[in-house]
């Protein structure tokens, strides 16, 4: 962990660096959905895994059971009760552009990063944010920006923000396990992921 | 001016007026259906159709292949993008289908198209379990996808009937797109809008998928394949085409320097091309006159056939001497040739009445012509020889020849030897004689044969060879009795009679159901209601679901759909392969998928009366047969009419032997060899062996014709030795194709010159010095 002495000093390079994390990589997630056809956040809770390069799973097990692998290019969704689904990551670009900056992310390619993303840091290394806004137009058509706030060399939270104005807030590692507020606004859990008091 | 230009100057018109005719009405057709046998039964005209203009002849299949699974993948996708907006297709899909495909208009009857509220109508409480799903949809991967529907399509039934009218034995996908099971093939399905053997037009669509593809590809070690009828039109008109005038130009070249140095003369070989020519024209202008349409293969074959023409004109200058004025050579001449002309006119009778249009159409072709080339060397040729003298006889060589065909032994216990060879060679049981298959009727390629049932199968494609058909009097009738028969076929499904069935009623329902299933949905102020009920206590917005309400309104009072609302769109694609409608029946077709137990399937169909089974190899092969028969049948007629006419003119039963003699035998001698060789026996050998039949008839006619003396004699050994030369040439070259139909004449009739030559010059002619007829 870095020293406060080191904060002025890192540069976003050195930040992404300490962000690589060999697969497979599990980690907890609380997931907070934003919708303009809902009411109210929707709320679930499961385990992410980065299984290797290409592959990311996703087990949600509250409020129900649902369970997605994404290997190269293909998609499935399994949800007890009902038919698997099967598609390609063309059809869905915010979870391509998801997983893009996932992975790159954890395996520390900062290239792979910058081809698919305009990438900006800010903050310190204690609490830092990088934004990521797709370069290609047709995941920018679907996504506005994929944020990653984080403290030290680990992620919190990833915000992505879609074009059409729905967003989702993953809570990963350490900011999972912790309480969320009473109301499931989204400054509120922002706050949280930046570890700021509600 | 003399009479020779004048008549020259006559002919020519003529021949100028014809052409002028052929280039104004010729149409030329590539309809395969013109060259197969009238349909005599239900089954065949249904089988006829399909080939001809069904759904299915204008079907085409691509496959992208030659680079890893995921670049194919992206291919396909770049290709069908390409050719969605190209006005050539009505439908272009490789699996991708996604639920934008679902034309706008039509998405209200989503509601009357499913059978999802058949057992449940659709409630408060089955459309709140459907929202509580579509909650948990906004919170999966599959969000985005999903998301654009739900305000439209809550119970997404759209993706229900997608997911119920996915074929059951559709290809594997990968990354969306139809992929061949081992990953090596992208696959796509295009249908044109022009028909299956529209040649024109199936070449533009051929040629705008090429060119979309040399675009769309992202790199060059991407191959396409294109397979399917048009295709296959397409590449046999440019593959015969091509070869035609390949060998057809060797042919023209070959023929000009035999003629030279037959005959040492420039004019000769001038003179020579005119009954030909006139043969062809005149043989063209009849066809397009009595038939309108004329086929690309009656084409080919009929030049093929007319061939035989050219051995006129080589008689008349072969007799030609210092002697003997042209007039008076073609007088003497006339008889045997005439005799030549008739017996080859009445053996293509014999197609004239085979009941095939491709075959009549070539009977008149070949008759008209060789009648014209007949004319044209009995009244022409004369006038425009002239002094002309080819001094044929007078070579010594021609004379060494002539003692050594004296000295040949002439061996009778050969004849009735081969004669009875060949017919044990033929009913020999090594391999099958005749060639049953419909499919090889059609002059193409074997490999291209075995591409297309490639992709057919990887295409998972229907069984092509069983299927149910049902008639009834009317389109709505016959989808009420579909209907019906839906739980019964599941029931030979779980069974295992057959692995799967696909109809017509699985995509639109009857009318009838329609509106029993309008008269369960809610109306307006019910609709509303039940919404409101529904969204108590699920997460959504109030209000997002007005256009739901509409779409539910509309369905429930729209005009039920029939057959003819679903033009250009996807269902169209399925139904109209699976429906044949016309104002006096509607028939529809079952395809069935893994047929395990004929039998039950037989009995299944013996106990609902309407519903008949069909096995298309059954009825092709019992159509071939009747078609062999037929052809047979009238060649046997024509055999007979043929002896008569011989009989008539020679009224000597010792020279109606002699003559007929070599074209009987060698008409043994040529199926026996061919089937020695393991080739079954076609269509096309058979008109071989009947062009074949006519040439040993003339060779016969003029060897028996000849006189004692040595110097007639010698005319006509140089006549005939030109004639066979000619013929062995062009049919050679024809035997070196490489489409299977032109090598099978060539090889055929290469064989029937030969035997048919050594047959006469052995035994019909009668040695140097011994007395004519006496």
């Amino acid at each position: 962990m870095l020293g406060p002495a080191a904060i002025s000093a890192q540069t976003p390079e050195q930040l992404l660096a300490s962000l690589a994390r060999p697969a497979p990589a599990t980690t907890a997630f609380v997931e907070v959905r934003y919708s303009d056809l809902l009411n109210e956040p929707l709320l679930s809770r499961g385990m992410l895994s980065f299984d290797a390069a290409d592959q990311l799973s996703k087990r949600v097990d509250e409020p129900f059971q649902e369970f997605t692998v994404v290997r190269g290019e293909a998609v499935r969704v399994e949800r007890s009760g009902r038919k698997p689904m099967q598609f390609s990551l063309k059809r869905a670009p915010e979870l391509r552009a998801l997983l893009v900056g996932f992975s790159a992310l954890l395996s520390g390619d900062q290239a792979a990063l910058r081809r698919h993303f305009e990438v900006a840091v800010s903050g310190s290394a204690t609490r830092w944010q990088i934004l990521l806004s797709p370069i290609d137009a047709r995941i920018a058509k679907r996504i506005r920006s994929i944020k990653v706030l984080g403290a030290d060399a680990a992620p919190r939270c990833f915000l992505v923000d879609q074009a059409d104005g729905d967003s989702s807030l993953m809570l990963v590692d350490a900011a999972a396990a912790e309480k969320l507020p009473d109301s499931l606004g989204i400054e509120p859990v922002l706050a949280l992921c930046r570890q700021e008091a509600a | 001016m003399k009479p020779g230009r004048l008549l020259l100057g006559l002919w020519l018109l003529t021949l100028g007026l014809l052409a002028y005719f052929i280039a104004e009405r010729l149409q030329i057709s590539s309809d395969l259906r013109l060259f197969m046998p009238q349909p005599q039964t239900a089954a065949q005209r249904l089988l006829i159709d399909e080939i001809g203009e069904g759904p299915g002849s204008r079907l085409l299949l691509l496959a992208i292949e030659g680079d890893a699974p995921e670049a194919l993948a992206a291919g396909s996708q770049a290709l069908l993008e390409a050719l969605v907006a190209a006005p050539q297709f009505r439908q272009v899909s490789n699996g991708s289908t996604t639920l934008d495909a679902f034309p706008d208009a039509l998405l209200p009857y989503r509601y009357l198209l499913s059978s999802s509220f058949d057992q449940q109508p659709l409630d408060a409480d089955s459309l709140r379990t459907q929202l509580q799903q579509r909650v948990q949809d906004l919170n999966s991967p599959a969000a985005s996808l999903l998301k654009p529907w739900l305000r439209r399509d809550p119970t997404l039934e759209v993706l229900q009937l997608f997911e119920r009218w996915r074929p059951e034995h559709e290809p594997e996908r990968l990354l969306d797109v139809w992929m061949s099971t081992d990953q090596t093939r992208a696959l796509l399905v295009v249908e044109t809008r022009a028909a299956g053997f529209d040649p024109k037009k199936q070449a533009e669509a051929i040629t705008s998928i090429e060119r979309a593809f040399s675009e769309s590809r992202a790199n060059n070690d991407q191959r396409l394949i294109i397979s399917g009828p048009g295709a296959f039109a397409n590449i046999m008109q440019q593959r015969t085409a091509g070869e035609a005038s390949r060998l057809g130009l060797l042919a023209t070249l070959g023929m000009v320097v035999l003629m030279l140095v037959a005959y040492r003369r420039i004019r000769f070989v001038l003179l020579g091309a005119l009954p030909v020519v006139s043969a062809g024209l005149a043989g063209l202008a009849a066809v397009s006159a009595v038939f309108g349409d004329v086929h690309g293969i009656t084409l080919a074959f009929g030049f093929t056939l007319i061939g035989v023409a050219q051995d006129y004109p080589i008689h008349l200058f072969s007799h030609q001497h210092r002697g003997i004025t042209p007039a008076a050579n073609a007088r003497a001449l006339w008889p045997t040739l005439a005799t030549g002309v008739a017996s080859t006119c009445i053996a293509y009778l014999a197609f004239l009445f085979s009941g095939v249009t491709g075959l009549a159409q070539l009977a008149c072709f070949s008759m008209v012509g060789v009648a014209a080339a007949g004319l044209c060397t009995r009244v022409l040729m004369p006038v425009l020889l002239g002094s002309l003298d080819a001094g044929a006889a007078e070579s010594t060589r021609l004379a060494s020849v002539l003692r050594l065909f004296d000295r040949l032994p002439r061996p009778i216990w050969m004849l009735p030897t081969l004669a009875l060879g060949s017919v044990l060679a033929l009913v020999l049981p090594s391999a099958p004689l005749f060639e049953n298959n419909l499919a090889a009727l059609t002059p193409l390629p074997a490999d291209m044969l075995r591409t297309d049932i490639e992709l057919r199968q990887q295409l998972g494609a229907p069984d092509v060879r069983h299927m149910l058909i049902l008639r009834d009097r009317n389109e709505q009738e016959l989808l009420q009795r579909s209907e019906q028969l839906i739980p019964e076929l599941q029931a030979l499904v779980d069974a295992g009679t057959i692995s799967g069935f696909d109809l017509a009623a699985r995509y639109l329902p009857s009318v009838a159901s329609q509106r029993l299933r309008q008269s369960r949905l809610p109306g307006d102020a019910s609709a509303r209601r039940m919404l409101e009920q529904a969204t108590q206590g699920v997460p959504f917005r109030p209000g997002i679901f007005e256009d739901f309400l509409l779409d539910l309104e509309q369905a429930r009072t729209a005009e039920p759909l029939r057959v003819a609302d679903l033009r250009d769109t996807p269902l169209a694609l399925r139904v109209d392969s699976l429906l044949r409608l016309s104002s006096e029946e509607a028939i529809g077709l079952v395809s069935l998928a893994g047929v395990h137990d004929t039998a039950a399937l037989g009995a299944f169909a013996a106990g609902h009366p309407g519903v008949q089974w069909l096995d298309l190899k059954h009825t092709s092969e019992q159509l071939v047969v009747e078609y062999r028969e037929r052809i047979l049948l009238s060649l046997l007629i024509a055999a007979v009419l043929l002896i008569v006419v011989i009989a008539l003119s020679l009224r000597s039963i010792s020279r109606v032997v002699r003559v007929l003699l070599p074209m009987v035998l060698t008409s043994l001698l040529v199926p026996a060899l061919l089937h020695l060789m393991g080739v079954p026996l076609s269509l096309f050998h058979l008109i071989a062996l009947v062009l074949a039949a006519g040439l040993g008839l003339d060779y016969a006619l003029f060897f028996e014709h000849a006189e004692s003396d040595p110097i007639a004699q010698r005319r006509t050994l140089h006549a005939l030795l030109v004639c066979a030369a000619s013929t062995l040439m062009v049919f050679a070259l024809l035997a070196s194709a490489t489409i299977p139909v032109l090598r099978a004449i060539g090889i055929t009739v290469s064989l029937g010159v030969i035997s048919n030559f050594v047959l006469a010059a052995l035994f019909t002619r009668r040695a140097t010095g011994a007395i004519n007829g006496a």
